[in-house]
């Protein structure tokens, strides 16, 4: 621009730097001061501007400033919070078991009756979710219990389901005395476990027969004295499935039971660890109820069979039943290796890669690279934000102006209706001869599975139905 | 003891690797020609840039396209040939955009490439407009401007010609004669408010006004001039109207209205207004449009 600022125009250059944004910021200021006094110059930039191509990346606002205390909310923080909770999940459940027994452990245990009705007068508060429990079994309790809740707090625990809560740590740590001798002794048959209790129980669906057979060895019948002591209860094989076993063990409170016709508390049943107490802890409520929605009521695990252990077994595959197949497979098969269990679903057949592949999924790995023309190069995405010039031509000889890609069958073409054309994502390029008439600068390639049809700036369309091996310009 | 190269030393060598940059050679141009290419450059744009700003403003100079356009303009085959090969389609191409017809494409273009290579003679040698492509944007976008240039001049030269029908049709036969009679019913104060409340306007935002209410041009076309996304524009003039109005405003407060009547003002029918809104958007505009062949 000249000197007068505004009195004249721009130069071209000037102008063109102003369009490409290549201005500094003075002199771009200057352009625009004078650009908003001369309609002729802005009718020049903006038919300049209008023929420039629409740049390849979508302008993006930029988001607008977030408070501080929302920063917190980042990705990395929500991770973070998840796992923090996760392991505070993790270490309640582990860890709360073993603080009621302890607490327990240092209550004295010689009198358990004037300890049941000392406790029945001020149940404590961690108690208090089993009483609850407790009410809504309340047709079920004895009338010497029923008596005691009416003159009683509300929070009052029904005598019997106290003691039995009660003697549960007891039997923790006389278990653990105990355990060497219940290991020699033979265990007394299930059945008549059984029997004993559930004598004279009316049917209801809330009583799980099944686990007593299943845990036999945890449930024992005690007499009043306590004299013949249980083995000690197997320790679970894990958390979780500690905290399904409670789920069963729940089913199966003393409040269930029929009352001893003489009214006193004489058999007591020990229910397999963890405590009752720790039934009222909110977390594992919630943990037992997601188990049951998952529908993990049993803990019954499947035994570990390799996958396609079955299916194969009658044509001699690997898994087979018989060691004389075995021995008649070639050696081939005997020697390949058997997969790990956990690849059971790469293992199956109905589940491979191949299987899966006319589905549509797609792995991120096998995701087709992107293609774009800029500066007139050949551009393709080898990461993200990265491209690199796959097709380094001399300017001079060749500008891309289009590129059309269908997986790895990559058409493009340029200036003078020159066109190249790659069947293996750009590894390898095989050159396109159109016509020798054809002119023209390719602006648009529309390729099926064996027809191609290109136009060029010369208003020429030209098609194939070969995959490009001959080429007909239309109307001819 | 040595201290490095000297001054002039370094600027001879600065030139070369700025010579080797452009690939001038190729085209057959010779370092002293592209030296003196550059230098003028450096006249036009930094006059009063020492040694080292001048460095860096050639640095950031498109000086592959500068040498292959000063080697055209100079004459040299292997240079047209190259030029040829990467413009001239694209030139008919730009044409045919901007004129969104074929004929007057080519003809545009034509008219171009006979500027380019240069009709006229001065001092026994052709002139060549290439010789005014200073290397400040992409040569394809000078070449994109120079386009637009001519043809918004051949634009407004034909309008200058209307005919009596288009005249006609405009209504200007009928045209009533202009008013000498008594003057507008609005107050005087309200045109000198809004006088004062345009000339405050800061360049840009007098664009973005100029460019939609006066050119008719898209938020999108705006937004490209400027450089800012559309929405930008458009919140920017939504807010650029309200703060005129609350400028008006004060301006009639200032000048002995009290708020009700200055908001009863506004609402006047603008057909009374006094004002000239282009004139003022439009203010030091310049005489006529002049094309820079020639004249820079």
């Amino acid at each position: 621009m000249t000197e007068n600022g505004t009195a004249q125009h721009p130069d071209a250059d000037t102008l063109t730097a102003f369009v490409e944004q290549s201005l500094p910021p003075t002199e771009n200021e200057t352009v625009v001061a004078h650009l908003s006094v001369c309609e002729p110059c802005r009718e020049v930039v903006v038919l300049t501007q209008s023929l420039l191509a629409e740049p390849a990346t979508q302008t993006v606002l930029a988001p607008a400033p977030l408070a501080r205390w929302r920063r917190l909310f980042t990705p990395a923080f929500g991770t973070i919070a998840a796992v923090a909770a996760m392991a505070l999940i993790a270490f309640m459940v582990v860890q709360l078991p073993e603080k009621h027994p302890q607490q327990s452990l240092n209550r004295p245990t010689s009198n358990p009756t004037a300890q049941e009705t000392q406790q029945s007068k001020a149940t404590p508060i961690g108690d208090q979710t089993a009483s609850t429990e407790a009410k809504a079994a309340a047709p079920m309790q004895p009338a010497e219990t029923q008596s005691k809740k009416s003159g009683g707090m509300n929070l009052s625990v029904p005598a019997k389901e106290i003691t039995a809560k009660r003697e549960e740590p007891t039997r923790a740590k006389t278990a653990i005395a105990a355990a060497a001798p219940s290991v020699l002794a033979p265990p007394p048959p299930p059945p008549a476990k059984m029997a004993v209790l559930t004598a004279g129980l009316q049917k209801k669906d809330y009583v799980n027969t099944n686990f007593f057979t299943s845990s036999s060895a945890d449930n024992v019948v005690l007499d009043s004295q306590g004299n013949s002591l249980p083995p000690a209860p197997q320790p679970q094989p894990s958390a979780a499935n500690s905290a399904f076993t409670s789920a069963n063990s729940k089913i199966t409170l003393f409040a269930d039971l029929p009352a001893n016709p003489t009214g006193k508390s004489n058999v007591r049943v020990l229910t397999p660890a963890p405590p009752q107490e720790h039934l009222g802890c909110t977390v594992c409520k919630i943990v037992q109820s997601t188990a049951h929605t998952l529908g993990f009521h049993s803990p019954v695990r499947t035994p570990a069979l390799r996958s396609g252990a079955l299916s194969s077994s009658a044509l001699g595959g690997p898994g087979m039943f018989s060691g004389a197949i075995e021995k008649n497979q070639p050696a081939e098969i005997s020697a390949a290796p058997t997969r790990a269990d956990a690849d059971g679903f790469a293992a199956s057949s109905s589940l491979s890669a191949s299987a899966m592949a006319p589905s549509g999924y797609r792995s991120a790995d096998s995701a087709s690279p992107m293609w774009k023309v800029a500066g007139g190069k050949l551009m393709k995405s080898s990461g993200p934000s990265q491209w690199e010039d796959v097709y380094p031509v001399a300017s001079s000889t060749m500008e891309f102006s289009f590129v059309n890609a269908r997986g790895n069958d990559v058409w493009a073409g340029g200036s003078r209706a020159s066109m190249i054309h790659s069947r293996d994502g750009g590894v390898t390029w095989e050159t396109v001869k159109l016509g020798d008439n054809a002119s023209g600068t390719i602006v648009s390639i529309i390729a099926g599975a064996m027809s191609v049809n290109v136009k060029t700036s010369d208003n020429q369309t030209w098609s194939s139905t070969d995959g490009g091996k001959t080429w007909k310009l239309r109307g001819e | 003891m040595s201290s490095g190269p000297r001054p002039a030393e370094a600027s001879a060598l600065s030139l070369r690797v700025l010579f080797e940059k452009s690939g001038g050679e190729r085209y057959g141009l010779t370092l002293q020609a592209f030296g003196v290419v550059l230098e003028q450059v450096a006249v036009k744009y930094v006059p009063q840039a020492s040694p080292q700003q001048k460095l860096e403003f050639w640095r950031d100079l498109k000086l592959e396209e500068l040498a292959l356009a000063r080697a055209c303009a100079a004459g040299h085959d292997s240079a047209w040939q190259a030029f040829l090969t990467r413009f001239r389609e694209k030139l008919y191409d730009i044409a045919r955009g901007i004129t969104k017809e074929d004929s007057s494409a080519r003809d545009l273009a034509d008219s171009l490439y006979a500027d380019l290579y240069g009709t006229s003679e001065k001092e026994g040698r052709r002139v060549s407009r290439l010789n005014f492509y200073m290397g400040r944007g992409s040569l394809e976008g000078w070449l994109r401007t120079v386009l637009a240039q001519e043809f918004v001049n051949r634009y407004r030269k034909t309008k200058r010609l209307v005919s009596l029908e288009e005249q006609a049709e405009e209504g200007v036969q009928f045209s009533a004669a202009p008013s000498s009679g008594p003057a507008s019913p609005l107050d005087s104060r309200l045109g000198a408010a809004l006088d004062e409340a345009l000339g405050q306007l800061a360049d840009q935002d007098r664009l973005v006004l100029a460019s939609y209410y006066l050119d008719d041009r898209t938020l999108t076309e705006i937004g490209r001039m400027v450089g800012v996304h559309e929405s930008t524009i458009s919140r920017r003039l939504e807010k650029l109207l309200k703060g005129l109005r609350k400028q008006i405003l004060a301006g009639l407060v200032s000048r002995g209205m009290n708020r009700g009547q200055a908001e009863e003002a506004l609402d006047a029918d603008v057909r009374y207004l006094q004002v000239d809104v282009t004139r003022k958007l439009q203010e030091n505009r310049p005489a006529a449009f002049q094309q820079d062949k020639g004249s820079d």
